[in-house]
C-alpha cells in the first residue's frame, strides 16, 4: 500500500520533471538552432552558459558531426573526446528526441537528460543535450521514504497498542465473568464480582452479582427448609421409637405408664401426620399443583365453620369471639379458605390470654372483600414482622406450645392463590391484627 | 450406679427414655431446657450427659460449652438435625459423641456404655 503511494508519487515527479524538461528544452532548441544557423558560436556558449547551472543543470550544443561546440561545464567536458557513446547523443544525431535517465557524463549521480535534434529546412544543425541531477531530489525522496516509513511504523505501534489495550479491557472482564459464572454455576456464591468500568461491562457485572445473591438467598433458602423439615419430622419419629422401645424394656406391664405411652404414640403420629399433610399442602400450593375450586362462597358461611371448628379450644382456655361479617360473597375454593381462617383462628387463640376476646370483621371496597382478625394477645415483635410468613419461622420467645411455624406460610399462599393478600400487623402488649383481602363475586 | 442427665425439651421423649435408662439400671434426671440443665448439673454431679441440640433460649450447644468451660465430663448430643457441618460443631463444642434422631435404645445405650468406658480408662 504505502509502497504504491510512494511509487505514484515517485512516478508523478519523475513525468513533471520530463515534461519540464521537454518543454525547456524544445524552447532552448529553438533559440540555438537559431544562432547556430547564423554560425555564432560565441552566442551560443553565452546561451549554454546562462542556462547551464553548475551542480544542476548542464546543457551541451553538439554540431552535426557530434563534436562539442558548447557547454555549460567546460572542465568537465574537456576530458571526453568522443561524444556519441553519452546516451541519447547518437539517437537524437539520426534526429530522434531522446528522453532518459542515464549516470552523469564522468560523475555517477543520476540524471534526467534530453537530447534533441536540431534541425532546419530539413538540414542537422547539431544536437542539444541538456541534463539535470536526480541527486537532490532522491536525497529528498529517500527522506521522504523515511518520513512516511517512519509515519507508518509509528501509526502500526501506536494501533497495535491501542488495538491491544482495548481488547485487554475487553477481554479481562469478560474472563472474569466467565470464572464467575463457573464458579457460581458450582454453587460458591460467596464472592463479589468487582469491575471498574463505566460501560455496559460493569452493568453486566452488577446484574450477575445480583443473580448470584439471589441464587444464594435461594440455596439458603432451600437448605434452611431442608433442615427444618428433616427436624420436625425426626422429632415426632424418634418420640414414637423410643417410646416403644420403652414398652418392650418393660413399660407395658405397667398399666398406668402402658397407657400414657400409647397416648404418646398416638399423638406424636397424630403430630407427624399433621406435618406431612401440612408440608404437602405447601409444597403443592407452592408449585401451584393445588386446583382451587373457585366460587361464589359466603364469607360468613366459611368464618362460622372456622369458629364452630374451634369452639372446644376456645372454651378451653375461656376465649370468646366477637364477629361483624358483613354479608358478602367472595370468589374462592371453601375447604381451602377454611383452612386459611383455621390456621389464623388457631394462632390467635394459642397468642391469646385466658379470658380474652378476639374480634373478627369483614367489609368491602369496590372489588374487594377485607377481613380482619385481631386478638388481644402478645403482638409480635417488629423485627418478626416481616418474617412470620416465612415456612417454619417461629418467634424466639414462643416456646412449647407454638407449633412448627408453617400455619401462617400456608394461610399466606392459600389466600394469594385467590388473587388476594394477607398482611400483619402489631403493636406491642395490644394483640397482633391480620387483614386479609379476597376477590368479591363480580 | 452411674447417674445420667437427660437433657431434650421435647417431654415424651424423656419420659421414655428415663424409663428405659432406670431399667438398665441407670440413675436419670431430667431438664427440659438450658437452664435447667446447667441447675441440675451443678445438683447432681451427673456421670453423663445426654443433650438435645436443639432446645428453645439455650440451646444444647451452649450447654456444652457452658459445662465443658469447667467439667469433662461424658457429653452425648442427641439431634435431629442431620447435617454434617451441626455434628462437627458438636464435637467442636466438646460433645464426646453424637446420635441423631430418631435412634435405637439399644445403640444409644451402647454408646453411653462406651463414653463412660472410655471416660474411665481416661481418669483412671
Ligand atoms: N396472633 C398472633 N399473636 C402473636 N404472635 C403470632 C400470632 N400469629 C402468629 N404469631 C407468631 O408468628 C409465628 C408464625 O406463626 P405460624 O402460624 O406460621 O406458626 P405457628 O403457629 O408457630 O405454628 P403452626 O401454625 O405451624 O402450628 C408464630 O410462631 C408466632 O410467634
Ligand atoms: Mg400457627
Amino acid at each position: 500500500m504505502s509502497g504504491y503511494i510512494l511509487w505514484t508519487f515517485y512516478a508523478f515527479f519523475m513525468q513533471s520533471r520530463q515534461t519540464d524538461l521537454e518543454n525547456w528544452a524544445t524552447a532552448l532548441s529553438e533559440s540555438v538552432a537559431d544562432v547556430l544557423e547564423e554560425k555564432d558560436t560565441q552566442r551560443v556558449q553565452s546561451i549554454v552558459q546562462r542556462y547551464g547551472a553548475p551542480d544542476n543543470i548542464t546543457l551541451r550544443v553538439l554540431d552535426a558531426q557530434g563534436s562539442l561546440l558548447a557547454t555549460s561545464d567546460p572542465q568537465t567536458d574537456r576530458q571526453i573526446t568522443n561524444w556519441l557513446p553519452i546516451p541519447g547523443v547518437l539517437d537524437a544525431l539520426r534526429g530522434r528526441s531522446v528522453q532518459g535517465i542515464a549516470k552523469g557524463v564522468l560523475s555517477t549521480d543520476d540524471r534526467l537528460y534530453i537530447a534533441k535534434p536540431m534541425t532546419r529546412n530539413g538540414q542537422m544543425l547539431g544536437v542539444l543535450r541538456i541534463s539535470i541531477t536526480l541527486e537532490q531530489f532522491q536525497k529528498q525522496f529517500v527522506r521522504v521514504i523515511w518520513a512516511i516509513l517512519a509515519a507508518l511504523g509509528l501509526t502500526t505501534f501506536v494501533c497495535t497498542l491501542v488495538s491491544d489495550r482495548l481488547a485487554r479491557s475487553l477481554s479481562k472482564p469478560i474472563e472474569m465473568m466467565q470464572n464467575f459464572a463457573i464458579r457460581v454455576g458450582r454453587g460458591q456464591f460467596d464472592d463479589k464480582l468487582v469491575i471498574r468500568q463505566s460501560n455496559e461491562l460493569d452493568q453486566l457485572a452488577t446484574e450477575l452479582n445480583r443473580m448470584s445473591e439471589r441464587l444464594k438467598s435461594l440455596d439458603e433458602e432451600r437448605r434452611a427448609f431442608l433442615a427444618n423439615v428433616s427436624h420436625e419430622l425426626r422429632t415426632p419419629v424418634s418420640n414414637v421409637q423410643v417410646t416403644i422401645d420403652a414398652l418392650e424394656r418393660g413399660a407395658v406391664d405397667e398399666p398406668e405408664l402402658r397407657d400414657r405411652f400409647f397416648q404418646t404414640i398416638k399423638e406424636e403420629t397424630k403430630r407427624l401426620s399433621g406435618l406431612i399433610h401440612d408440608l404437602l399442602d405447601l409444597g403443592r400450593l407452592e408449585a401451584g399443583v393445588t386446583l382451587l375450586e373457585i366460587q361464589a362462597i359466603t364469607l360468613q358461611s366459611v368464618i362460622s365453620r372456622a369458629i364452630r371448628a374451634m369452639e372446644v379450644r376456645m372454651q378451653a382456655k375461656n376465649v370468646t369471639v366477637q364477629v361483624d361479617v358483613d354479608d358478602l360473597r367472595v370468589m374462592g375454593d371453601s375447604e381451602r379458605l377454611l383452612q386459611a381462617f383455621l390456621n389464623l383462628l388457631d394462632n390467635a387463640i394459642k397468642y391469646s390470654n385466658p379470658n380474652a376476646r378476639i374480634f373478627i370483621a369483614a367489609s368491602c371496597n369496590k372489588q374487594q372483600a377485607l377481613i380482619s382478625i385481631q386478638d388481644q394477645g402478645g403482638g409480635i415483635p417488629e423485627t418478626d414482622l416481616p418474617r412470620i410468613f416465612e415456612q417454619f419461622y417461629t418467634t424466639s420467645h414462643s416456646s412449647k406450645q407454638s407449633g412448627v411455624g408453617l400455619g401462617l406460610a400456608i394461610a399466606r399462599r392459600i389466600i394469594e392463590a385467590h388473587g388476594g393478600s394477607i398482611t400483619a400487623s402489631s403493636k406491642p402488649g395490644q394483640g397482633a391484627i391480620f387483614t386479609l383481602s379476597l376477590p368479591l363475586e363480580s | 450406679m452411674p447417674h445420667v442427665l437427660l437433657v431434650d425439651d421435647e417431654a415424651p421423649l424423656c419420659e421414655s427414655l428415663a424409663y428405659s435408662l432406670k431399667k438398665e439400671g441407670y440413675e436419670v434426671t431430667t431438664a427440659s431446657d438450658g437452664h435447667s440443665a446447667i441447675k441440675q448439673f451443678h445438683k447432681q454431679a451427673p456421670n453423663v450427659i445426654l443433650l438435645d441440640l436443639m432446645m428453645p433460649e439455650v440451646d444444647g450447644m451452649e450447654v456444652c460449652w457452658r459445662i465443658r468451660a469447667f467439667s469433662n465430663v461424658p457429653i452425648l448430643m442427641l439431634t435431629a438435625k442431620d447435617q454434617d457441618v451441626d455434628k462437627v460443631r458438636g464435637l467442636e463444642a466438646g460433645a464426646d459423641d453424637y446420635v441423631t434422631k430418631p435412634f435405637n435404645t439399644r445403640e444409644l445405650l451402647a454408646r453411653i456404655k462406651a463414653v463412660l468406658r472410655r471416660h474411665q480408662g481416661e481418669s483412671a
